[in-house]
């Protein structure tokens, strides 16, 4: 398919050109990073926790241009506004899946997106070892975390993400949870409203 | 009000004449803005856009900077070889005032101020243009133009 | 209308790309590009801060739109326009070249230069106010939406999914070159 039809049609997610057929190339490719992390430090879940979440923060960093490009979205004015775009466009359009938001704080400030499906996670299960350490250490998908704190920057909201449940270690959903720390109103260019 | 306001900057950078058009009773103001922010960021503005016309042009003709615009209004610039600036802020749907601008400068401007042999045409660093007559003749201009409302 | 050159802006002002597409403006160099850059974006951020219209109290205005965008976003699943570019400079009409400033969220500031506007000016000053035209402009600056658009998706996929690209950086891929003159020429 030609890549021009990419971007003359309105329907972001309708437009998605399957480059490659098969989407499980993704899961195995984002499994066998994981799992290198995992060798590379050896079994220190919580530094490879930190690689992931960094290398999400600079994915994040780049990926939300290319939402801003695809959608046209506007600057949100509640921190629900950001919630709602979030999962019903951001996880849409990158991984098809509809996260719920929950959980809101009585200031509106922090909240949860429980996903109902992983793409990153399909076939995966963690290693039951007679330790356990993977299953209280490794936040298998902490890259999400990472992706949504370095766009939310990009567009001067500083937030704190964190797994909080993940079914890879055998709880009920996966659920991760966002907080506005603050809006970085100076850093907002010039010339918007 | 789809014109709103009227500026006059003379070569000495200073702003002579500022005349506001509002919807009240009073009809807007007159002179009340000329050491305002707003003139003096105007005319910067006009200033460094004006080095960027003339820079990206071409080589030999003069490049005019004609009209810039924001998504709340637009500005329209006529500028005569004497350092003279007249300035009209307008709604942006008001795509081009060059004919207005030119007809206040060589009708109004030249009659009133220019052949007016007590007013004077190089303004001290305190005078304004507060010529009743040209006042009263360019409000009667804009006023008539049908894009005035 | 044709595009004589674009330019691409980071959210400090500084330029990190320009092309001239179409031959057509005086040939500057890279330094008086530089400045060029940075004229526009301080001309463009105070043109933000002056309130010329003396009764306007219509600050409100611009926080519904964005509201409604984004709720047509969400209801309809279509793109809507990426211009975040409100009260800051976005056109300039001069006798040899229209320029147009676009602004993302993210701070970065598209600049598109192009022929200017036949039907809006003739050189010659006419005596007839009568017909003053209206919006001639403002549909030559909607199609040079579209043509923001089709950039920011260029830049978001080539300029941005490259790994060796430092972000804020000035841009020097060959192939977002070679993407814009295609799409601009």
């Amino acid at each position: 398919m030609s890549k021009t039809t990419r971007y003359s049609g309105d329907e972001m997610w309708k437009n998605n050109v399957e480059k490659i057929q098969n989407s499980e190339l993704f899961t195995l490719t984002y499994g066998s990073v994981v799992s290198q992390l995992c060798r590379d430090f050896n079994n220190n879940y919580q530094e490879v926790n930190q690689q992931l979440d960094r290398m999400g923060y600079n994915i994040g960093m780049r990926l939300i241009e290319e939402f801003l490009a695809k959608t046209g979205a506007q600057r949100c004015q509640t921190f629900k506004e950001t919630a709602e775009m979030i999962s019903k466009v951001g996880f849409k359009i990158f991984l098809n899946i509809q996260p719920t938001v929950t959980n809101w704080t009585q200031d509106g400030k922090t909240f949860s997106l429980v996903l109902n499906e992983n793409p990153l996670a399909d076939f995966v299960e963690l290693p039951m070892g007679p330790d356990n350490r993977i299953c209280r250490d490794l936040w298998y998908s902490q890259v999400l975390c990472g992706v949504l704190r370095g766009a939310l920057q990009m567009v001067q909201l500083d937030v704190d993400v964190w797994f909080v449940k993940d079914v890879l270690r055998g709880d009920d959903q996966t659920e991760l949870r966002l907080r506005l720390n603050k809006f970085l109103k100076d850093e907002v260019p010039a010339g918007e409203d | 009000m789809t014109l709103h306001s009227f500026y006059i900057f003379d070569r000495h950078c200073r702003c002579v004449y500022s005349r506001e058009y509002t919807q009240g009773s009073d009809g807007g103001s007159t002179n009340r803005s000329n050491e305002s922010d707003t003139a003096k960021l105007m005319f910067g503005m006009l200033y460094s856009l004006k080095n960027i016309a003339s820079k990206l042009g071409d080589k030999e003709a003069r490049n005019n900077l004609k009209s810039l615009s924001t998504g709340k209004f637009r500005l329209h610039l006529f500028e005569t070889a004497t350092g003279l600036r007249f300035v009209i802020v307008s709604d942006p749907a008001i795509d081009n005032l060059q004919s207005v601008l030119w007809e206040l400068y060589s009708n109004y401007y030249v009659r009133n101020v220019a052949q007016n042999a007590l007013s004077p045409v190089d303004f001290a660093c305190d005078e304004l243009l507060a010529n009743p007559k040209f006042v009263s003749e360019t409000d009667r201009f804009l006023s008539s133009l049908p894009v005035f409302r | 209308m044709k595009v004589y050159s674009c330019l691409i802006l980071n959210k400090a002002g500084g330029l990190i790309y320009q092309n001239n597409v179409n031959p057509g403006l005086n040939s500057l160099s890279s330094n008086d590009f530089l400045v060029l850059a940075g004229t526009l974006h301080g001309v463009h951020a105070i043109a933000s801060k002056i309130k010329p219209i003396p009764s306007q109290a219509k600050d409100d205005i611009g926080v519904t739109n964005t509201h409604n965008t984004n709720t047509n976003l969400i209801a309809t699943g279509k793109s809507q326009n990426a211009n975040s570019n409100q009260s800051g400079l976005q056109t300039i009409e001069t006798d040899f070249f229209n320029l147009y400033i676009f602004q993302t969220l993210t701070g970065l500031k598209f600049v598109i230069v192009t022929s200017p506007n036949p039907v809006v000016h003739n050189l010659q000053p006419m005596n007839d106010f009568k017909s003053i035209s209206r919006g001639e402009l403002q549909k030559q600056y909607d199609s040079t939406v579209k043509l923001f658009r089709q950039l920011y998706l260029l830049f978001s996929d080539f300029v941005m999914k490259d790994p060796f690209y430092s972000l804020d950086m000035p841009v020097k891929s060959s192939l977002f070159d070679m993407r814009v003159k295609e799409l601009l020429v």
